[in-house]
């Protein structure tokens, strides 16, 4: 085990040990906390409460001196520019910034000067005089706005400048802003209650803590409660966060113990990958059983209103869950591929040699296929029908974080059954053995068993389209896409957009079904309360509304906000029953009240209805139509009068008027059904054929009798094609039988709405190509140094040029058409409401001056003759409105827009237009001055104009469009900037191998351009250098010969001379028979001998000489020599496939010899006429083991034993050296090189090099 | 001939009575499975125990609650809502005081006491049923 390894183990163990630790000592300081809050309970309650005062105290204290700093700005403006502008006040205001603040400007005589958006004063209040200098809060419908009133003196005149700030909004209408209450009652753990009222006291109450909220002056102008926090709370909180806390731990540990079991695994990859795969599964396991985050983090990413399934005991029981489930099984299925493509498939090619086995196995995995076409389809459809997010009724460009993480999910979902499939796909080819090519004819196969598999099941999943698309997207990817790299850039985008494709057809599939299934929710809608439980709810809320009204006694009652409040907390809100809500006096005179609709001929009759000292609910026929009421009376006292509060509902033929105010009618049940509610038609058919609707509905009598039949033959439910308005609707019909009268509810749509949607699916695609692009700037910042490398490469700067030139164009179109459309609809607005106000004004002026009756009913008969809906003002006050209802709830300002009083201020004949404020939303309005100088006023809100094509219906459109248009100019432009540089990368690749000293390197261009004379200029240099280099080695060899044969002459030569002259010394002293012959027979045998030595030396160095180069033998890895040995092929369009495992093989060798060797041994293959190679590496417990597998020609067996001979060669220019040079290598690492087997289909060589051990 | 015909009378009076009572003790069944279900429900949120009534839920159930949860929901996430809602308001008692089965559409209402950030707070729930496929099924929950 290496140093490296010990001390990630000792790092690991210490980590484990000391999370264990921790989690512990949570453990054991819990109790003790707890002991120490109960002892200490009262001064922590204290110090709490304290806190949470100073808190409060603070925030307004901000806000106070944001306004006092602001009036003193608009002081200063208003005393230098008043100077400028002599007395005329009008041109000041327009440098005012409002800065988010409501501004009121008076003139002493209290008359309004300036006012802006969301104004709520027409005066100032006597009791605000006293206020001057100072903050203070004001009621007004439901808000409560924190005011600083200042005085003004320029040039001896005062003025008053009213600055506020709403801090409190009690309506829960329209888009509400949070406000500063709203922000501290969210983020306490306790419940509080404010009185803005300067007179309230303090409660004395031990369970709660009262305080103060001072103003500037350090007076008392409101009361905050709070409710104490209670000890077992307190403590609950701290065995909650203590659990929390030591469940991340857990968490913790677990992982830290799955890399230490990691580190630990020495088996083979099978092993490996089913430990990993547990692993994830377990820690997606320990993560929901300790409900993290769940358990800590609310928030809409974690709310199952947006998406819960009880699949896997509520595994994906949120969004978020969802999401980690889905990241959790995506892991494992890359994994697998991973897997799979490493060794598997050999496994499984060995498997399959035994027939029935092998048939077996394909059906099975064809199976796997359909079940997971299934799943598909099960989950979008989940995805659909177990969420409230409407993905494309309720289409934001910018998506909220819920849909974004929604719509991630979609995907994440789309690529883990994509990629399961090709994965299992490539299994059914490596079983079956058929080559990729080839392998069309599963495609087919799998087409007609998936569209069985769709016709045996009750529920197919999606259409025939969808699942021909899917199939056809697995092929594709599984057969043409054979990158190594499984998590390159290009593999990335195929499979992410094939997901997208397939998930969000799907999605839009079940979305239709799921309109078909609201079309049915929508007519159970009105069945589903029946008389009694609305009798229950108009008593439920009268006695709600008593509990309310005691507040009000001893005050003025503003009897229409009260009427709005009572509506909007009872059940008739919450239900989107149509109420009516009225008080009256003793003598049943109307003293004010709010109607959820606009009909005014739906008001009940009030001399009708009988006054009752209790609580009374009663029915009431009504005047118009068939129509039954109803309705609730109770008594009511205040100081001053004995009043009565008067509901009503209608029971019978209550269709959702389609003219209702947008702003009330979201709160109507229809909210949460996938159905626009502007689309579809609704009405209700008596058995005697009466039709009431909102609109005239005129049935064909074929459609009549359909629905009689449903009546005779006491039918329950049906869905029908009916024809309506020339076009065809599909309907659902449900027979109800109410109080003994059948009625038939129809809810139709048209059928051309249910159909594939282009823009319903861009909503989506857009989405999804947004996420896939983040995930490819991640991916590029990841790889930046290669980023770096590839941005600077030919083939990336033309792809490039020609990416951005097929896009900048584009961009500047579709942003022209943009506009143009945007204000081509402001004009179609625009123009469509200066038709009404022109039609409008022409009537009133006529009227009021031929007519004699008062304005106000003058008005309500224009507004009931024309159906336009308008207002009136007088001195900047509202004097009449079609829809007061949404004036009187405080919705909107009874202002006139002072920018329209500005404009039309003496200027009788002008139109002005504006678009201003209301609920929060900007609507577009026109204004024009009438006959008798009071201001009309027709707004968008109230007039909806319907657009052929609006804004957001285009940017789905051309957002959708572009990203399919990216997607294919990415294509096209890859595909280009390819062709264009792939002979220059063909060049440089050879160029490669010819310095590399691969001389048979050879270009093949099929183009007939200037590349083609290139290819056959660079063959032929390379021809003639491989000539020059072989002559050029022979001279050299000869050359080298020569002077070798010189050397080893005059080498030799200097012993012999030594060694002759001994002998002959020798020969000399034994004819002489010398005394001193055994003295000189000594002398020269020992310089023989020496001599011999010196030309042995001699002989050892001339075969040193003729030895290979120096070896640089070092420990390398066989899998990273081979891999780069191959890269040199990948461009000549030869398959070189190599296998070999997912661990390094470790050798000692020179690692350029042995890629050499490689590399020799693939150009022989290739050069035996060889398709293609494959390269298997695995080892022994002794030896790394290269296979080398061609399908070529084969080595005739008479030749077999020569062709590691020196020079010999089969090839009419070879030289003979590769295989001799390559087993000379082989054999000096104490490797060897052997053929396996070789025949007419191929040969097998068979390498082997002892593996590297410490 | 007479005999004949008291003996055929006989029978059809005891048919239609049989059928009637048959219908009879059918309707007293009806009120009673939708009693049972009420109750079930009381218990489970007295309980914080959807599980306990979580099989009478409908594929499409109507739930309003006053944590701004509104409008169908299916079968799996009316469990989900419900127990995210008892999660965070914790009941502390829940009585059904007003219970109607002998309707076509059975309906009971009840005050329930909960307990939010540690503070006490009541509600009235509204349940609703409607048979489907021979069951009383949950067609409607609102909590205000």
């Amino acid at each position: 085990m290496s140093v490296y390894k010990k001390n990630i183990d000792k790092y690991l163990i210490v980590s484990f040990a000391l999370i264990l630790f921790v989690g512990l000592i949570i453990g054991f300081v819990n109790p003790f906390l707890k002991k120490y809050l109960e002892r200490n309970w009262e001064d922590e309650s204290k110090e709490f409460s304290f806190h949470f005062s100073e808190k409060v105290q603070e925030s307004f204290d901000k806000k106070i001196n944001h306004l006092i700093s602001h009036a003193s700005y608009i002081k200063k403006i208003f005393s230098t520019e008043y100077k400028l502008v002599e007395n005329n006040h009008s041109n000041f205001v327009d440098k005012i910034e409002s800065q988010d603040l409501i501004i009121h400007l008076f003139d002493s005589g209290n008359n309004l000067l300036y006012w802006n958006e969301n104004s709520f004063l027409d005066y100032i209040d006597q009791s605000y005089e006293n206020k001057i200098g100072q903050a203070f809060f004001i009621n007004k419908k439901g808000k409560v706005y924190l005011t600083f009133i200042d005085t003004i003196e320029v040039i001896n005149k005062s003025y008053f400048l009213v600055s506020s700030k709403i801090i409190a909004n009690s309506i829960n209408i329209g888009q509400k802003k949070e406000t500063m209450i709203d922000s501290l009652k969210n983020n306490l753990d306790t419940e509080v209650i404010f009185d803005f009222d300067e007179s309230a006291n303090l409660i004395k109450d031990g369970r709660k803590y009262s305080f103060p909220i001072l103003n500037n002056f350090k007076n008392k102008i409101g009361v905050a409660t709070i409710n104490k926090p209670t000890l077992s709370f307190a403590q609950q909180e701290i065995d909650k966060k203590t659990k929390i806390a030591q469940s991340i731990l857990i968490i913790l540990s677990i992982y830290i113990l799955f890399i230490f079991v990691n580190c630990k695994i020495n088996s083979g990859n099978l092993i490996r990958w089913i430990t990993y795969s547990c692993e994830i599964i377990l820690l997606r396991v320990a993560l929901f059983y300790f409900e993290i985050p769940s358990s800590f983090w609310k928030s809409e990413l974690t709310n199952p209103v947006n998406y819960s399934s009880r699949f896997g005991y509520g595994i994906v029981s949120s969004p978020f869950e969802f999401f980690v489930t889905a990241v959790s099984l995506f892991s494992i299925v890359l994994l697998y591929k991973r897997m799979i493509e490493s060794n598997f498939v050999q496994n499984l090619v060995m498997i399959s040699k035994n027939r029935y086995l092998k048939y077996f196995l394909s059906v099975l995995v064809i199976f796997l296929i359909m079940l997971i076409w299934r799943a598909c389809g099960a989950s979008i459809r989940s995805v659909v029908f177990d969420s409230n997010i409407r993905y494309f009724k309720e289409f934001q460009l910018i998506p909220e974080p819920v849909v974004a993480l929604m719509s991630l999910n979609i995907l994440l979902l789309g690529l883990l059954i994509i990629f399961s499939s090709t994965i299992l796909f490539n299994i059914l080819i490596a079983i079956l053995k058929i080559k990729r090519q080839n392998s069309f004819l599963i495609f087919i196969i799998i087409q007609i068993v998936g569209l069985l598999f769709d016709q045996i099941q009750l529920q197919p999943q999606g259409t025939n389209l969808i699942r021909f698309v899917f199939f056809s997207s697995v092929y594709l990817l599984a057969v043409f896409n054979q990158s190594k790299n499984y998590l390159s850039i290009h593999n990335f985008i195929w499979f992410a957009f094939s997901a997208s494709i397939i998930s969000v057809s799907l999605l839009t599939y079940y979305n239709s079904e799921l309109e078909r299934e609201s079309l049915k929710n929508t007519a159970f809608d009105f069945i589903r309360i029946k008389e009694p439980q609305l009798k229950f709810m108009m008593f439920q809320t009268l006695q709600e509304a008593s509990n309310e009204l005691i507040n009000y006694e001893k005050e003025n009652i503003d009897y229409d906000f009260v009427a709005f409040q009572i509506w909007e907390k009872s059940f008739f809100r919450k239900e989107g029953i149509e109420t009516s809500i009225n008080f009256l006096d003793d003598n049943k005179n109307y003293l004010g009240g709010f109607n959820s609709f606009s009909d005014q001929n739906r008001m009940i009759d009030f001399e009708n209805i009988k006054l009752s000292n209790e609580i009374y609910v009663g029915k009431y026929n009504m005047l118009y139509g068939d129509n039954i009421s109803l309705y609730g009376i109770m008594p009511i006292s205040t100081a001053t009068q004995k009043s009565y509060v008067l509901i009503s509902i209608n029971i019978l033929n209550s269709i959702p008027r389609k003219n209702n105010f947008s702003i009330f009618r979201q709160e109507s049940n229809v909210i949460s059904s996938s159905l626009n509610f502007d689309d579809i038609k609704i009405f209700v058919l008596n058995n005697v054929g009466k039709i009431y609707s909102d609109e005239i509905i005129n049935l064909n009598d074929y459609d009549i009798k359909k629905i009689q039949e449903m009546f005779i033959k006491k039918i329950n439910e049906s869905w029908e094609r009916i024809e309506l308005f020339k076009e065809k609707y599909y309907a659902y019909f449900l027979n109800d039988n109410l109080n003994g009268e059948g009625q038939v509810i129809c809810v139709a749509k048209p059928e051309k709405h249910f159909s594939w949607n282009l823009s319903d699916f861009f909503k989506i695609f857009f989405i999804h190509a947004f996420i896939v692009s983040i995930f490819l700037v991640l991916f590029l910042l990841l790889n930046f140094k290669k980023l770096f490398r590839d941005i600077f490469s030919f083939k990336t700067k033309l792809a490039l040029s020609l990416f951005l030139l097929s896009l900048l164009p584009m961009i500047f179109i579709s942003n022209y058409i943009r506009n143009l459309i945007d204000e081509n609809n402001q004009k179609i607005i625009r123009e469509s409401l200066k038709e009404k106000i022109v039609q409008a004004k022409n009537v009133i002026d006529k009227k009021l001056a031929t007519q004699t009756l008062n304005e106000k009913a003058i008005y309500k008969s224009i507004n009931d003759e024309y159906g336009i809906c308008f207002s009136i003002y007088k001195d900047n006050r509202l004097q009449y409105s079609s829809f007061i209802d949404l004036y009187s709830s405080g919705l909107t300002s009874y202002n006139l827009s002072y920018n329209a009083f500005k404009n039309l201020k003496n200027n009788d004949s002008k139109i002005f237009f504006a678009r201003e404020n209301i609920t929060g939303k900007n609507y577009n309005m026109v204004f024009c001055t009438l006959i008798n100088g009071e201001i009309l006023e027709i707004n968008e809100l109230t007039n909806p104009i319907k657009l052929a094509l609006s804004k957001l219906d285009f940017d789905v459109f051309l957002f959708g469009v572009f990203s399919l248009l990216l997607i294919i100019i990415m294509i096209i432009s890859t595909t280009l900037s390819l062709q264009i540089s792939k002979p220059v990368n063909i060049l440089t690749k050879a160029t490669k191998s010819i310095a590399d000293g691969d001389l048979d390197y050879e270009i093949h261009i099929k183009t007939n351009d200037e590349f083609k004379d290139l290819a056959i200029a660079f063959n032929t240099m390379t021809k003639k250098l491989k000539q020059s280099q072989i002559e050029l080695a022979q001279f050299e060899r000869e050359e080298a010969w020569k002077e070798m044969a010189k050397q080893v002459a005059h080498e030799i030569k200097n012993p012999l001379t030594p060694m002759k002259l001994s002998v002959q010394q020798l020969i000399a002293a034994y004819k002489d028979k010398s005394n001193k012959f055994e003295e000189i027979f000594k002398k020269v045998t020992d310089t023989i001998l020496l001599q011999i030595e010196t030309l042995k030396n001699i002989a050892s160095e001339f075969s040193n000489f003729a030895r290979m180069p120096k070896m640089n033998i070092d420990k390398i890895d066989v899998v990273k020599a081979i891999n780069e040995a191959i890269m040199l092929f990948v461009d000549e369009k030869k398959y070189v496939n190599f296998i070999y495992p997912n661990q390094n093989i470790f050798v000692l060798a020179d690692e350029d010899h042995l890629k050499r060797t490689i590399i020799n041994m693939i150009r022989n293959s290739f050069q035996a006429n060889a398709s293609k190679v494959i390269i298997e590496l695995f080892s022994d417990d002794l030896s790394a083991v290269i296979k080398i597998i061609d399908n070529g020609n084969g080595i005739d067996e008479s030749i077999l034993s020569k062709i590691y001979d020196y020079n010999f060669t089969t090839k009419e220019k070879g030289m003979g050296l590769g295989l001799s040079m390559a087993k000379k290598y082989l054999e000096s690492l104490n490797g060897s090189i052997m053929v396996e087997s070789t025949n007419k289909n191929g040969t097998t060589f068979l390498i082997k090099i002892p593996l590297h051990k410490v | 001939m007479n005999e004949t015909m008291k003996c055929i009378s006989k029978y059809i009076v005891l048919f239609v009575l049989l059928i009637y009572t048959q219908t009879f003790l059918g309707q007293e069944n009806k009120h009673k499975e939708a009693l049972k279900i009420f109750q079930r429900i009381e218990e489970g949120i007295n309980d914080n125990s959807v599980d306990k009534f979580a099989n009478y839920f409908s594929q499409r159930n109507y739930l309003s609650l006053n944590n701004s949860s509104v409008g169908y929901f299916s079968f799996n996430q009316s469990y989900y809502v419900l127990k995210d809602y008892l999660s965070i308001y914790q009941p502390i008692s829940f009585r059904l005081n007003n219970i109607l089965t002998e309707t076509t559409n059975p309906f009971a209402a009840g005050t329930f006491k909960y307990i939010n950030k540690g503070v006490r707070g009541t509600a009235i729930i509204f349940i609703a049923l409607q048979w489907s496929e021979n069951q009383w099924k949950i067609s409607q929950i609102t909590i205000n």
